[in-house]
């Protein structure tokens, strides 16, 4: 069995709590509660940019041209996404800047801290983080409401652009471990994906300091 | 007023919450609940080890050798502080083996990650982790009774020793910013002992993914 596999397999149980997070479903369904949505944008936002610096230390640990290429092609859809979110939030009078919640915190330094780490257990974190979040919204895309105001997000992370790209980070991860993953690999890519969860639990309940 | 100064000033708000958590204020009274002192053992643990990463790392971008010595001071201390932790794990049969809660792993995450941003920011923090530290045990140090199971972290945690290695950190964070603490440098500071919080309350509360 592939890395990739492996991983998914051996963190199988909390795959169902990642499809199934009233968050997202709700979010599927348009009934998200607009405070939610709000607390989201924030607080994904601030994700991104913490994202875009993991993903950019990625490429400084790429072990060869051809990962540079896969990691680096995924820095620029980024800017796409943290425009969005900018145009969403001045749509609707929220303030971007302001400080992340401690979940956002610990997650967003939890990858950059994995680069420490070395690549293998990097990729195996860029892994986690992109198959979670593709996941859970191509699981809500066939059912979602296309006039929702939650569609553009929805179609952006389902799509089949972003299905290549966790493709590709698959093939990246199976290339890094080909006698399977390391437990290092393993409890990462296990802490991202609860990680993942928590964070969605944070948006969806909010969370203070 | 000193960089140190200004940075605890900052942070006013939150000192009393340091000083009077119900988490410590326990270990002072002597009535710690014996399933929130085993949690303690092993989260401190898990923490520790990374704390002693970020430390090293800390070393390793010091601007000059006198700040590398000083920050390098700590990690004796902090190999004491595992070496005490490790014992008491043994005596009390606490698995130090247990996966870190979402705390835990946020809070240490965070100081790792910190380090790519530069020294200011994650010296200003390594200050803030030792300065909230030792008020916080200095103040419950006179209360706590000898005999209890956790006698040896408090005495510890409050030693001469920790007092003089902390003198010598306030003076490189001084130095490190002759003109007063960077925007970053607050940022980094205040998070730090936000963070502490939230590791006592979940300790104190228990926490799970």
């Amino acid at each position: 069995m592939s890395a990739a596999r492996t991983l998914l397999a051996a963190s199988a149980p909390l795959w169902h709590r990642i499809a199934g997070h009233p968050f997202v479903k709700s979010a599927g369904d348009g009934s998200l509660d607009p405070a939610a949505f709000g607390r989201w944008l924030v607080q994904d936002y601030w994700f991104v940019l913490g994202y875009r610096r993991f993903l950019a230390g990625m490429v400084t640990l790429a072990p060869d041209w051809r990962s540079s290429d896969v990691l680096t092609a995924g820095l620029s859809p980024l800017q796409d996404e943290l425009d969005l979110f900018r145009r969403e939030a001045a749509s609707r009078g929220l303030e971007l800047g302001q400080e992340p919640s401690p979940t956002t915190l610990g997650y967003t330094s939890y990858l950059l801290a994995s680069l420490h780490d070395g690549y293998d257990v990097g990729v195996a974190v860029l892994y986690g983080a992109e198959k979670a979040y593709y996941d859970a919204w191509v699981a809500v895309r066939a059912s979602a409401d296309r006039n929702s105001p939650y569609w553009p997000f929805i179609d952006n992370w389902s799509s089949d652009a972003f299905a290549g790209w966790v493709a590709a980070v698959a093939r990246l991860l199976d290339a890094a471990a080909p006698s399977g993953p390391s437990t290092p690999m393993r409890r990462a890519f296990d802490r991202v994906v609860r990680l993942e969860l928590r964070f969605w639990d944070a948006v969806y309940t909010g969370e203070s300091w | 007023m000193s960089t140190a100064r200004a940075l605890i000033a900052s942070s006013a708000s939150l000192w009393p919450r340091v000083t009077s958590h119900p988490f410590l204020r326990n270990i002072a009274d002597g009535d710690l609940d014996d399933a929130v002192f085993r949690r303690w053992v092993a989260a401190d643990h898990a923490f520790n080890v990374e704390y002693e990463r970020f430390t090293a790392g800390l070393m390793s971008i010091a601007p000059t050798q006198h700040a590398a010595e000083v920050v390098g001071n700590h990690l004796a201390p902090n190999r004491v502080n595992l070496e005490v932790l490790a014992r008491t794990a043994r005596r009390h049969k606490v698995d130090l083996d247990v996966e870190p809660g979402p705390t835990t792993i946020g809070f240490s995450s965070y100081l790792r990650a910190l380090l790519t941003t530069g020294y200011e920011p994650s010296v200003a923090a390594l200050y803030s982790a030792e300065k909230v530290y030792f008020d916080a045990w200095s103040a419950i140090e006179p209360k706590t009774n000898h005999s209890a199971p956790y006698w040896p972290l408090v005495e510890n945690f409050s030693s001469e020793r920790t007092a003089d290695a902390l003198a010598a950190l306030t003076l490189l964070v001084n130095n490190a910013a002759p003109d007063g603490p960077s925007a970053a440098m607050r940022t980094a500071f205040s998070r730090v002992v936000r963070f502490e919080l939230l590791f006592w309350t979940a300790i104190y509360v228990g926490e799970t993914w």
